[in-house]
């Protein structure tokens, strides 16, 4: 919550309605209370509302140049008066696209349809698989249509935010303003479409909205996870609507592209040259989808800024070995116990037994420092797992672990495989 | 002696960024500081386990960001069950959100379709978010695939275990702010015979802060030692700890 000094008066703002009523319940004899004790017959009022300060925050915006943007009315998209180009982000061109066998399809009909908008694929469907491209691809179209026919007026919207407007609007019965903006527009862009199942009153709304437009030849590009016909909880009518036009998939890129896109990336984000062998080594590292990729990449670069270093193969491979290794698994005795005894080619109840001959000694000492090491076990604990040993046992074997390694080269190496084994 | 009654009054955790011992997580807070800084923002994701400084991070974060003059909102995930999905409306028009927890959403999926919707428009109006969970974001299991590759677009760091070195460093500062002195030979005696979990060990801490003001006694070795083994015996463990050549060289 914010809070705001006037007067006499103390204005706590909250987020939502939610948080409102939660501080209204829980705090605010609380508060009255503090106050009352603090300033005595001085203690200012109290007021809850709904809101945030009013504070002009100066951003650098996608493009670079600098923009004043008040933050509450960001906030509130019911406030906030659309513009030639509503909600699209300038960086998303076509120029940032990198084209792959996985998208030249829907890359292609959308640059049509920014040529001549409205009278070739209408509407466009673009189904794929999250992160791939898809939200990209539709800002490109929205920013080649503005700049291919000045004045004219694109919307984007993802499907969660024309539902929330669309319910504000009932709630401030304002609903009339709200079709009016939605069936102005020379172009709607609406993303992830199959939020709308299930949701009866926002696909009723959707679907005038959708033949108003239609009708009047305006465009309307919409994306979604999966084809129309696939959509469950959606009315029919909107499904064979959503087929009217040209449906096109986006899929996962394949090496080459992925390669490419990370290239791109990472001249756009930090205006650097990726080595190419570093692309390839994130590229066939990360596989999934394209917001991933773009995560790896800003962690190397983040470690490289850190650190100093240059971003070389080697490099790379240390700074992803978090993103690539299975690290969330937990490390227990159990499993190292198990680990060491199969590198070393003994059994697991060796390491427990009493048997004090070198060859299962050694793994031993090695399993005891290695669950010091790796876990949070107290030594008595540690001690207890390898056959009840005392924990001095286990305080000298990881003592002489330590001693192995610099004087012994097999040990030390023997040491850190496990560990990398084990971290991974 | 009457033992003295200790009130049940302790000192605020620190959870303020400069109290954080960063041990081999520089870079996270390099990064999380470079989030409020001229050229920062985006968003950045933090994985690990319980008692790792995840919530530590959140709220010095915030903290951090309001000192600064920016508005933040700090949720954590763990009382969830207590409010609404409405909860996240209008969130974004914090300069930073910092949602703690994320993997206790998991599979419930209004929670999930709430921070999904707040995740988009935060973004879209280039917010700074920051995120905590038990596993890396391509590991959550969450229903919503949609949600689980934005989690993962920006930066993610796993938070790394302290050393024990480490570990004998914020006992000496935890006990510090305490008021509390713990030698060395102390802290390397708690780190040898308790289990080296952080948040454990800091309870510990706690207990034998309780115990030496009730006792009037300070953190020697054989107080600590008693009082171990005197919460073995009172957990129903075998008491193992038993004064060695090894406690005795420390």
């Amino acid at each position: 919550m914010q809070c705001v000094e006037e007067g006499e008066r103390l204005r706590l703002l909250a987020p939502n309605a939610f948080v409102l009523d939660w501080v209204h319940n829980n705090y605010r004899d609380l508060l009255t209370r503090f106050l009352d004790e603090t300033y005595g017959a001085d203690a200012p009022e109290l007021s809850l509302e709904i809101g945030s300060l009013r504070r002009t925050e100066v951003k650098k915006s996608h493009t670079g140049q600098t923009v004043s943007a008040p933050l509450a009315q960001q906030a509130d998209p019911g406030r906030s008066e659309p513009s030639q180009l509503a909600n699209i982000n300038p960086s998303f061109s076509f120029e940032t696209f990198v084209e792959g066998k996985s998208n030249q399809l829907a890359r292609a009909a959308g640059m049509q349809i920014a040529e001549n908008p409205g009278s070739m694929y209408n509407p466009l469907f673009v189904y794929g698989g999250v992160g791939l491209g898809k939200t990209h691809l539709m800002h490109a179209v929205g920013n080649l249509m503005a700049s291919k026919h000045p004045g004219t007026r694109v919307l984007y919207l993802h499907s969660e935010g024309f539902v929330s407007e669309m319910v504000k609007a009932l709630q401030h019965g304002t609903i009339d303003t709200f079709k009016q903006r939605m069936r102005s527009v020379n172009a709607l862009l609406i993303d992830d479409v199959q939020f709308f199942a299930g949701k009866e009153r926002t696909q009723e709304e959707f679907f005038h909205t959708f033949n108003a437009l239609f009708d009047s030849q305006q465009q309307i590009i919409l994306t979604s996870d999966r084809f129309p016909k696939e959509m469950e909880g959606l009315e029919d009518r909107l499904k064979s609507r959503f087929g009217w036009g040209l449906t096109v998939s986006v899929d996962s890129p394949d090496l080459e592209t992925r390669v490419a896109i990370l290239m791109s990336k990472a001249q756009q984000l930090f205006e650097l040259e990726l080595p190419p062998e570093v692309a390839f080594f994130i590229g066939k590292t990360v596989r999934s989808n394209i917001r991933e990729l773009e995560g790896a990449l800003r962690r190397t670069v983040a470690n490289a800024r850190f650190t100093g270093q240059p971003i070389t193969l080697e490099f790379a491979k240390e700074a992803l070995r978090d993103m690539i290794a299975a690290q969330d698994r937990q490390i227990s005795i159990d499993n190292i116990q198990k680990t060491v005894a199969e590198y070393f080619k003994i059994r697991t109840s060796d390491l427990k037994s009493a048997k004090r001959n070198r060859a299962v000694a050694r793994p031993r000492q090695l399993a005891m420092a290695l669950a010091k090491e790796l876990t949070n076990h107290s030594l008595p604990e540690i001690g207890e797992a390898f056959g009840g040993r005392d924990h001095t046992t286990v305080l000298y074997a990881t003592r002489k672990v330590v001693e192995l390694c610099e004087t012994d080269t097999r040990i030390a190496e023997d040491y850190r495989n496990l560990l990398r084994t084990l971290s991974h | 002696m009457t033992a003295q009654l200790p009130l049940q009054l302790s000192p605020r955790p620190g959870l303020q960024l400069d109290d954080y011992l960063p041990g081999p997580n520089a870079q996270v807070l390099s990064a999380l500081k470079e989030m409020l800084g001229p050229t920062g923002g985006g968003q950045l994701y933090l994985s690990g386990t319980a008692g790792s400084g995840k919530t530590h991070l959140l709220v010095g974060l915030c903290e951090l960001a309001e000192a600064r003059g920016l508005s933040a909102v700090y949720l954590p995930m763990a009382e969830h069950h207590a409010w609404q999905p409405a909860m996240l409306d209008g969130l974004e028009a914090m300069d930073l959100i910092a949602i703690d927890d994320v993997h206790l959403l998991a599979t419930e999926t209004d929670w999930e379709a709430a921070l999904f919707a707040l995740y988009n428009r935060a973004r879209d109006l280039q917010r700074r978010m920051l995120f905590s969970a038990s596993q890396g974001p391509a590991r959550l299991p969450l229903a919503l695939p949609d949600l689980r590759s934005r989690l993962g677009w920006g930066s993610a760091y796993r938070l790394q275990a302290l050393s024990d070195e480490d570990k004998v460093l914020l006992l000496q500062r935890e006990a510090g702010r305490r008021g509390l002195t713990l030698d060395s030979g102390v802290s390397a005696y708690i780190l040898r015979h308790c289990p080296r979990h952080t948040p454990a060990l800091l309870q510990l801490l706690e207990r034998l802060d309780h115990a030496a003001l009730a006792a009037q006694r300070r953190l020697t070795l054989p107080f600590v030692r008693e009082q171990i083994q005197l919460h073995e015996d009172s957990d129903g463990r075998l008491a193992t700890v038993s004064p060695t050549a090894a406690d005795k060289e420390s």
